[in-house]
C-alpha cells in the first residue's frame, strides 16, 4: 500500500452535519448520556485528581502524627485507616485512572486521528463503576469502616479473625469495581490502537505513545483479574465462610500474596509506563527531533510488559521462601532495570542531538529524571535479598516505592497536564505559576522522601502511628513533614493557576507547541467530532512529517457517527463502522452493577437477585435501535495504490 | 522458504515472524514458571541436573526466534526500512524487533541460571 492519492468516495465532509452528527449530549441526564471520549477521559482525569487531593490530605494527616514523637493527635485505630485508604487511593483511585484511562482515554482516539474511542458505551460505563469504587472506599472511612489492613490486605490481618466487621470487605469490593473499570477501558483502548488507526500509521511507525498504550492494555487484561480474583476470594472467606488462606482449613496464606502481587509488580509499570509515554511524547518535541531510537524504545517498553510479569516474588523475599527461588526473581529483578535505562538513553540521546527548548513541561520530565532514576537505584538495591531482609518493611522501602511511583507518575503526569492543557480547555497555563508549582513540589517532594531513607535505614518501622523519643527519629520526621508542606502549597499554586487560565490564559490555538502527533491537528479544544479531515499519516510525527499534499480520506459519512476501521499491522483500511450514539444505559448498568456488588458485601445472595436487574439493563443496553448501521464495505481497495 | 520469501514481500507476518518475536519471552517465561515450580522436586530428589536442563532447553528455544528473525530477514528486500509505509518496511521492524527480542531474552535466562551454579537447591 502507498499513499499517494485521496479515497475519493460518494459523499463530502460536511462539518455542520459532522458537529450535529456528533453532538454531545447536553443538561443534566445529557451528563449522563454522554459517551465520547474527550468528555469521558476528562471525567476520569478530574475524578482521579479529586481522589489525589483526598489522599493528599491523608499523607498530611500523616505526616501530621509522625512530624513528633509520642503524639497522639490521631489514635492508632483511625491511623490504621488513613494509611490504608491513603495507599488505596492513590494506587486504585488515582494513579491507574489517572495515568491509563484519563490520558489514554482523552489522547489515543486523538493521536490515532479517530473520532470517537472503540466501544464508546462500555468506555462510559468503566468510569460510572470507577467513581462508584472510590465512593464506597471513602464513604467507608467516614461511616467508621474504612478499611485497615493496608494497601495490599494481607491475610491473616485482613480475614475474618483478625478484621471483624465490613472494614476489609469494603476494600475488596472497591477493587473489583476499580478492576472492572480499568478491564473495560483496556479492551477500548487496545481496540482503537489495533483498529482506528489513521491511514499511513503502521505498526512501525505507531507513536511510542500508542505503542505503550497498546502494552498497558494487555498488561491490564492479564494482571487485573489476579486481583479481581483474590479480592473476591478474599470477600468469600469473609461472606461465607471458605477457606481459601486459612492454613487450619488447608488454606494458604501465602496464596494471597502470591496472587496479589502477580497483579502488583505489573501494576507498578501499569502506573510508571504511561509516565515513560509522556516523556516519550515531550521529549522529541520539545527537543525538535524526532525520538531516537524509535525501535529500541519499543522494544524495551514490549519487554518491560513481559518481564513486569516475572518479578512479583520479589516483594515475598521475607516471607522465608528458598534462597534459590528467591535469587531467579532478584536476576529478573536486575534485568527489568535495563529496558528502562534504554528509554532514558534514548530520552538523553534525543536531547543531546536536538535544540532543546525548556518550557515548562521539560522542567517537569528533568524532575522525573532525577526523582525516578533515584528510585530506581534504590531499587536495584531492594532486589538483593540481604539488602531487602535488612530494610524490609521500614520507611526505606516507603522512600523507596515513593521516589518510584511520584517520580514515575506524578513528575510526568504534571508534564503531560501543562502540555496537553492548553488541547483540553483551550487556554495556555500560566508559565510563572508553573515553575513555581515545580520548584516548590519538587523541594517538598526530596525533602519529605530523601529523609525517609535514613530513617529506614535507623530502622523505623512503616505503619506504626507514634515512636518513642529515645529513638532519635524525630528530627528527621520533622524535615520531611515540612517538605510535605511544601508540596501542599505547589498544589494549591497548581490548582490556582489551572482555574486562572481556564478563565483568563492566553488561547493556546490548535498547536502551541509545533508538536507533530496528530492531537495537535484539530482546534484547542477539539470539536465533538475530533477532526473535520481524516488524516493519512507519512511518517512517525505526521504533522512534521506529512507531504503539502498529503492525501485525506473523504468518503466517511456525516450523516451518522461512522469511523473508518483499518487493518492491525499495516493500517490499511477496511470498512467502515457506526459508533454507538449517547446513550443512559452505560450509567443505568453500572448502578445495577454497584447494587449487586455492594449487596454482596452483606449477603451472597445479593450476587444472585443482584443480577436480575444487571440482566434488565444489560437488555436495555444492548437492544438494537435507531438507524440501521452503515453499510460496511469490505475494504477501500483500488483507491490507495499509486 | 519460497513462499516465506513471497509473505514477506507481501507484508504479511507469517508464523516465523511472529515466532521470532513472541518465542524469546515464551522460552523466559517457560524457564521461570517450570525452575520455580520444579526446584522443591530437584530438592527432593536430588536430580540437580534438572534445573540446568530447563535452562538449555530454554535458551535453545529463545535462540531458535533469533534464527527465525535471520532466516526472515535474508529475504527482505534490501529497500526495506524500519519507518517507512510498506508493508515489507513493516516486516522489517517486526524482525529487527524479534531479533533484539530474542537476544535480550536469552540473556535473562541465562542471568537467571547463574544462582543455579552457585546455590544449592535445598538452602
Amino acid at each position: 500500500m502507498a499513499i499517494s492519492e485521496p479515497i475519493v468516495l460518494p459523499h463530502a465532509t460536511d462539518e455542520v452535519r459532522l458537529a450535529r452528527t456528533w453532538a454531545q449530549p447536553r443538561g443534566f441526564w445529557g451528563w449522563f448520556m454522554n459517551v465520547h471520549h474527550t468528555a469521558i477521559g476528562v471525567r476520569f482525569m478530574v475524578t482521579s485528581f479529586i481522589f489525589f487531593l483526598l489522599g493528599g490530605v491523608l499523607a498530611a494527616m500523616i505526616r501530621l502524627q509522625l512530624s513528633r514523637p509520642e503524639n497522639h493527635a490521631i489514635g492508632p485505630d483511625l491511623y490504621n485507616q488513613i494509611f490504608t485508604i491513603h495507599g488505596s487511593t492513590m494506587i486504585f483511585l488515582f494513579a491507574v485512572p489517572m495515568m491509563f484511562q484519563g490520558f489514554g482515554v482523552y489522547v489515543v482516539p486523538l493521536i490515532c486521528g479517530t473520532r470517537n474511542i472503540a466501544f464508546p458505551r462500555l468506555n462510559a460505563f468503566s468510569y460510572y463503576i470507577y467513581v462508584v469504587g472510590g465512593l464506597l472506599l471513602w464513604v467507608g472511612l467516614f461511616l467508621k469502616t474504612g478499611a485497615d489492613a493496608g494497601w495490599f490486605a494481607y491475610t491473616p490481618l485482613s480475614g475474618p479473625q483478625f478484621t471483624p466487621g465490613k472494614r476489609s470487605d469494603f476494600w475488596a469490593q472497591m477493587i473489583t469495581f476499580t478492576e472492572v473499570s480499568a478491564l473495560g477501558v483496556a479492551i477500548c483502548l487496545a481496540t482503537t490502537i489495533l483498529r482506528q488507526r489513521a491511514p499511513g500509521m503502521t505498526l512501525n511507525r505507531m507513536p511510542i505513545i500508542l505503542w505503550e498504550k497498546l502494552v498497558l492494555s494487555f498488561m491490564v487484561i492479564f494482571a487485573m483479574p489476579a486481583v479481581m480474583v483474590v479480592s473476591s476470594m478474599l470477600l468469600m472467606d469473609r461472606t461465607i465462610n471458605t477457606q481459601f488462606f486459612n492454613p487450619a482449613n488447608g488454606g494458604d496464606v501465602l496464596l494471597y500474596q502470591h496472587l496479589f502481587w502477580f497483579f502488583g509488580h505489573p501494576e507498578v509499570y501499569i502506573i510508571f509506563l504511561p509516565g515513560a509515554a509522556i516523556v516519550s511524547t515531550l521529549v522529541p518535541v520539545f527537543a525538535r527531533r524526532h525520538i531516537f531510537g524509535h525501535l529500541a524504545i519499543v522494544t524495551s517498553v514490549v519487554a518491560t510488559g513481559f518481564l513486569g510479569f516475572g518479578v512479583w516474588v520479589h516483594h515475598m523475599f521475607a516471607t522465608g521462601i528458598p534462597q534459590m527461588s528467591a535469587s531467579f526473581f532478584t536476576a529478573a529483578t536486575l534485568m527489568i532495570v535495563l529496558p528502562t535505562a534504554v528509554q532514558f538513553y534514548c530520552w538523553i540521546a534525543t536531547i543531546w542531538n536536538g535544540r532543546l527548548q525548556m518550557k515548562l513541561p521539560m522542567l517537569w520530565v528533568f524532575g522525573f529524571f532525577f526523582v525516578f532514576l533515584i528510585g530506581g537505584l534504590s531499587g536495584v538495591m531492594l532486589a538483593s535479598v540481604p539488602v531487602d531482609w535488612q530494610v524490609h518493611d521500614t520507611f526505606f522501602v516507603v522512600a523507596h516505592f515513593h521516589y518510584v511511583l511520584i517520580g514515575g507518575a506524578l513528575f510526568p503526569m504534571f508534564a503531560g497536564l501543562y502540555y496537553w492543557v492548553p488541547k483540553i480547555t483551550g487556554r495556555m497555563m500560566n508559565d510563572l505559576l508553573g515553575k513555581v508549582h515545580f520548584w516548590l513540589f519538587f523541594i517538598g517532594f526530596n525533602m519529605t522522601f530523601f529523609t525517609m531513607h535514613f530513617l529506614g535505614l535507623r530502622g523505623m518501622p512503616r505503619r506504626v502511628y507514634t515512636y518513642p523519643p529515645e529513638m532519635h527519629w524525630g528530627g528527621l520526621n520533622m524535615l520531611a513533614s515540612v517538605g510535605a508542606l511544601f508540596m501542599a502549597a505547589g498544589l494549591i499554586v497548581f490548582i490556582v493557576n489551572f482555574f486562572q487560565s481556564k478563565a483568563r490564559g492566553t488561547l493556546a490555538g490548535p498547536n502551541p507547541w509545533a508538536a507533530g502527533s496528530l492531537e495537535w491537528a484539530t482546534s484547542s479544544p477539539p470539536p465533538d467530532y475530533n477532526f473535520t479531515e481524516l488524516f493519512t499519516v507519512n511518517g512517525r510525527e505526521p504533522l512534521w512529517d506529512n507531504a503539502p499534499n498529503q492525501p485525506i480520506v473523504s468518503g466517511v459519512r456525516d450523516d451518522i457517527p461512522e469511523v473508518l476501521i483499518t487493518n492491525s499491522l499495516d493500517s490499511e483500511p477496511q470498512h467502515k463502522d457506526e459508533m454507538p450514539g449517547a446513550s443512559i444505559w452505560p450509567f443505568l448498568t453500572s448502578i445495577t452493577v454497584s447494587i449487586a456488588f455492594i449487596w454482596s458485601i452483606f449477603s451472597p445472595w445479593g450476587i444472585a437477585y443482584g443480577a436480575i436487574p444487571v440482566v434488565i439493563t444489560l437488555i436495555g443496553w444492548l437492544w438494537p435501535r435507531g438507524h440501521s448501521p452503515a453499510p460496511r464495505q469490505p475494504a477501500l481497495e483500488g483507491r490507495w495504490s499509486k | 522458504m519460497a513462499e516465506l520469501e513471497h509473505t514477506v514481500r507481501k507484508g504479511e507476518a507469517p508464523a516465523l515472524i511472529w515466532w521470532c518475536m513472541f518465542g524469546g519471552p515464551f522460552a523466559w517465561a517457560c524457564d521461570l514458571g517450570f525452575s520455580y515450580v520444579l526446584e522443591q522436586h530437584t530438592c527432593s530428589t536430588g536430580h540437580h541436573y534438572v534445573l540446568h536442563v530447563i535452562t538449555v532447553v530454554c535458551a535453545i528455544i529463545a535462540l531458535t526466534g533469533l534464527a527465525a528473525g535471520m532466516a526472515a530477514y535474508k529475504r527482505v528486500p534490501e529497500e526495506a526500512n524500519d519507518h517507512g509505509v510498506r508493508p515489507m518496511d513493516r516486516t522489517h521492524f517486526q524482525i529487527l524487533f524479534g531479533m533484539v527480542f530474542s537476544i535480550a531474552f536469552t540473556i535473562v535466562i541465562i542471568a537467571e541460571a547463574v544462582p543455579r551454579w552457585i546455590l544449592h537447591p535445598c538452602q
